[in-house]
């Protein structure tokens, strides 16, 4: 007898519960409050989005490996910061660094891109020679980060920016937002990295079952490192997105960061058991997130209480993802 | 050699080498699916009650 396969509502609300809810939520804020369904919200959403998924990107390497990365966020504010100081204006009285050259905002993404890139490559070599445990090890770095960050910045709030680095936030190519070209670019990158090479497999391997990868050859080690190195890569860009959108930086910046991002990953079916999780799923999760907050946002809502909704989705997210994890059992 | 020890060194990996979700996922494997559900339906009606809240407190 033919078996044929039925859909399985239950099934399906289960797995989706969170993207429906918030779905209901948007379809509700849009029919109660003015403005809501326009292009310049959407522009908004998508604006808002792009630091967020290029974070996301960043952290899923990590968590596909059965890993974590805690100090995302307060590397995205060294990165703001490290931006910041190079980026001031050359005629700015209050600029941090008065001695640094008035460099082009490519040369200093350059920078900060390389100086994440060596933190993310620490956080590697801790995590895969030393065999700490990602969270702790990336905890650690989280700590050292925000430290080091205070010390660089004496904890004085950056801003007056040359214009060029503010354009990168505030221009936009044929309509389309620059930071989201950004993102476009990060995304597709992710795409092909994930599917298309052999690094992509090995890490896929490596979260499946990594004393089968390693017997069937892979470079654990190497893969780890390059995984964190990427991801403090994507954090140096994310950081350099939101110290010009923002037209300042602090110690404070990118604060919870890390939380939205695993959240954000876990919502689009990146298990934090390892081996699972597709670009595409990171980019629904994102978008869950930050529509979750726009909509609390139109509807008027107290920030304290968008804080305990937030608290309450990743929650419900990772309950889920332990549900697939059991059921699987 | 090195192929055959490889894997009796890593299939005695007792729990503490486990990461935190792993240890965390781990512990609940004796929790039925029901209670699991429960909670999540729980999560999800608070979130609801907390929008709900917010939209009237406003």
């Amino acid at each position: 007898m033919e078996k044929t396969k039925s859909f399985n509502v239950k099934k399906f609300m289960s797995d989706n519960a969170i993207i429906l809810l918030v779905l209901a939520l948007a379809i509700f804020t849009g029919l109660t409050t003015d403005n809501f369904f326009t292009g310049r919200n959407f522009s908004n959403l998508f604006i808002n989005m792009s630091p967020r998924f290029i974070i996301a990107c960043g952290v899923s390497g990590c968590l596909i490996t059965k890993g974590t990365d805690l100090s995302a966020g307060r590397q995205v504010g060294l990165a703001a910061c490290l931006a910041a100081m190079m980026l001031q204006d050359i005629t700015y009285a209050a600029r941090m660094l008065p001695w640094f050259p008035d460099i082009p905002w490519f040369a200093a993404l350059l920078i900060v891109m390389v100086i994440m890139g060596i933190i993310g490559a620490i956080n590697g070599c801790v995590i895969a020679f030393l065999k700490v445990p990602p969270f702790i090890a990336t905890l650690g770095m989280q700590t050292i980060v925000y430290g080091a960050c205070q010390i660089i910045t004496n904890n004085q709030p950056l801003g007056g920016f040359k214009k060029s680095y503010s354009n990168v936030a505030l221009g936009s190519l044929g309509g389309f937002p620059f930071l989201a070209i950004f993102a476009v670019i990060v995304g597709v990158y992710f795409l092909f990295l994930y599917n298309k090479t052999r690094h992509g497999k090995y890490m896929y391997a490596i979260g499946g079952n990594e004393s089968a990868a390693q017997v069937a050859g892979v470079n654990v080690t190497a893969t780890i490192i390059r995984i964190y190195l990427l991801a403090g890569m994507m954090y140096g860009l994310a950081g350099f997105l939101v110290g010009a959108k923002a037209g300042g930086a602090s110690t404070a910046t990118g604060f919870g960061y890390e939380l939205e991002a695993i959240a954000a990953c876990t919502i689009g079916g990146v298990s934090a058991n390892g081996g699972v999780g597709r670009v595409s799923g990171i980019l629904v999760g994102v978008l869950v997130f930050e529509a979750l907050k726009i909509c609390l946002q139109f509807l008027g809502v107290d920030p304290a209480y968008t804080f305990v909704a937030q608290g309450l989705v990743i929650i419900i997210a990772v309950a889920l993802d332990l549900r697939k994890y059991l059921a699987k059992k | 050699m090195d192929g055959e020890k490889q894997p009796q060194k890593r299939e005695r990996r007792d729990k503490s080498e486990l990461n935190a979700f792993e240890n965390l996922y781990e512990n609940f494997r004796n929790v039925p699916l029901k209670y699991l559900d429960i909670f999540i339906g729980l999560c999800v009606a608070a979130l609801v009650l907390v929008i709900a809240l917010g939209v009237m407190n406003r």
